[in-house]
């Protein structure tokens, strides 16, 4: 028999009885979760149109993107993300709905990965026009335990802080990836090494970590006014419970897509971060109506 | 208390090295000595750190099991870890086994320029893809596993991409250096999810192997 008809697409596969019967379970409980406290679940398409990620400053890459070509000729993604769907529709068929517009959803993603199609379960919630960050945070942190069975360990940051550190250092674009991708991967040797001088601010803050005290160090140590960016993270740390967060100045941002506060979380045993969230005040606007938002986002491996 | 964090070793040309480091660290690495039939190690320390739980792999394993989060460290040369790359963190450069990737090819060939279609051999087709792209050469990558060296000789390739150490290779098979690449050594690689639960642990053990590197080669971390 041809391998191509008994066998799935390489990434895909099938979900047997238990399985089956997990994900329902695990889709009522997160319906209670997200239910109660006010969201609205929706569901978008599989397929979105590719550009409504690459001109909206998404920072998935566009090689992790399935892609397929629609009748008309149009190139079309399997959904790589669910926020920007979300944004699509809030900017549209949302626009009666009273503000603001909180939305949940857990439907999965999919990423082109060793020459595969992968499925990743998503669970996660949007909060359009107003949202406060602290409560936000709270629900992702629940969700994370909802899925694992074990508190996540989270870490904030404000995009706005490296931002105005990057700005001020006048690197062109490759530079600046480049400088990211080394505080990305905690190189900081190397980082010493290539940095230009008078870029010391930047190294001693992207190795800051702790608790509230990281701030005034960071203020110390940025060489550039950062208060605003600060301000917000000292309010959303007063906010929440004592040691629900880590602040960790190292974490990168994709700066074309958060534009405030965002925040990872990470339990035992995961590769990576198993949960994502910021604000994102930007994307909106992009797809015609201007409002602040702010959400998250946890995986499932 | 926590279970003891698990650290995969590369074995091979790194590992007598490693080992040594380990132990100047105030490791007891007997059990890797003579590792046995056993696959998994329990290193003690008798200077105040915690336990490690080591197991010896080959080098591309290494950065697997830490990307996937199966081992919290790993020490693995940064041919493979930029060979294979991946979501963990490179925290420490253990100046162990230095060497350099270079692009060589049999005397008098004529490497850069002409029309010709060029093809490079090499263990490590994502670098050496990366690498002859930033010099604007085109060329078809063929991916040999072992002994580069011969793939010139044989008429497979014009040249190839390889770790170079000291030449000797190189030379005793007719070929010569065209363009060093970049300065070659071993790595502590660290799992994200691992760092963030663990940061203060994992910190104190990077302080101590930075400690414990070899005085004569702490200022050489530059090409």
């Amino acid at each position: 028999m041809r391998e191509s008809i008994i066998r799935a697409p390489e990434g895909t596969r099938d979900r047997l009885f238990d399985e089956c019967v997990l994900r329902r379970e695990r889709e009522a409980g997160l319906f209670e979760l997200f239910q109660n406290r006010g969201f609205r679940e929706v569901s978008t398409p599989v397929l979105e149109h590719y550009e409504l990620f690459t001109r909206t400053g998404s920072p998935l890459s566009e090689e992790t993107m399935v892609k397929v070509l629609s009748r008309s000729g149009r190139i079309c993604v399997l959904r790589p993300d669910n926020t920007a769907p979300i944004a699509r529709l809030a900017a549209t068929r949302l626009q009666n709905e009273p503000l603001p517009l909180k939305l949940w959803y857990a439907q999965p993603v999919y990423r082109a990965r060793d020459g595969g199609c992968f499925e990743v379960p998503q669970a996660g919630a949007e909060v359009i026009g107003g949202g406060d960050d602290a409560e936000l945070l709270l629900l992702a942190r629940e969700t994370a335990a909802f899925f694992y069975g074990q508190t996540p360990h989270i870490e904030i940051s404000h995009a706005g802080v490296l931002q105005t550190l990057l700005e001020r250092m006048e690197l062109d674009g490759g530079q600046t990836e480049h400088v990211l991708s080394l505080i990305e991967r905690k190189n900081f040797a190397a980082l010493g090494d290539e940095l230009p001088g008078g870029a010391q601010g930047l190294l001693s803050l992207v190795s800051l970590s702790g608790g509230a005290e990281t701030l005034d160090e960071a203020a110390g140590c940025a060489g550039v006014p950062i208060d605003k960016p600060l301000g917000e993270l000292r309010g959303l740390l007063s906010a929440l419970p004592d040691g629900a967060v880590t602040v960790d100045f190292g974490l990168v941002p994709s700066l074309s897509y958060y534009t405030g506060v965002f925040f990872r979380g990470y339990v035992g045993g995961a590769a990576g971060a198993v949960l994502t969230g910021g604000r994102y005040d930007r994307l909106l606007g992009l797809l015609g109506r201007d409002l602040p938002a702010v959400g998250f986002a946890v995986q499932w491996e | 208390m926590d279970t003891p964090i698990r650290i995969a070793l590369a074995k091979g040309r790194l590992e007598k090295q490693c080992r040594a480091l380990f132990a100047r660290a105030g490791y007891d690495c007997s059990a890797l000595e003579n590792p046995g039939r056993r696959l998994i190690h329990t290193l003690p320390n008798g200077a105040g750190l915690a336990p490690l739980e080591a197991v010896l792999a080959k080098a591309p394993d290494v950065v697997t099991y830490v990307s996937r989060g199966v081992c919290g460290l790993g020490v693995a040369g940064k041919d493979t870890v930029m060979e294979q790359g991946g979501p963990f963190y490179e925290t420490l450069d253990l100046k162990l086994g230095a060497c350099r990737f270079a692009l060589a090819a049999p005397e008098g060939t004529v490497f850069f320029g002409g029309a010709g279609h060029k093809r490079v051999a090499t263990k490590f087709p994502n670098i050496t893809r990366r690498f002859l792209s930033e010099l604007g050469v085109d060329a078809e990558i063929i991916r040999i596993e072992g002994s580069c060296e011969l793939a010139p000789l044989l008429g497979l390739a014009d040249a190839i991409v390889d770790i170079v150490e000291t030449g000797a290779t190189l030379r005793e098979n007719g070929l010569a250096v065209l363009r060093e690449l970049f300065p070659l050594s071993a790595r502590l690689i660290v799992n994200v999810a691992a760092y963030k639960l663990r940061r203060a642990e994992i910190d104190r053990l990077t302080e101590r192997l930075r400690e414990s590197l070899p005085p004569s080669l702490t200022g050489e971390n530059k090409a």
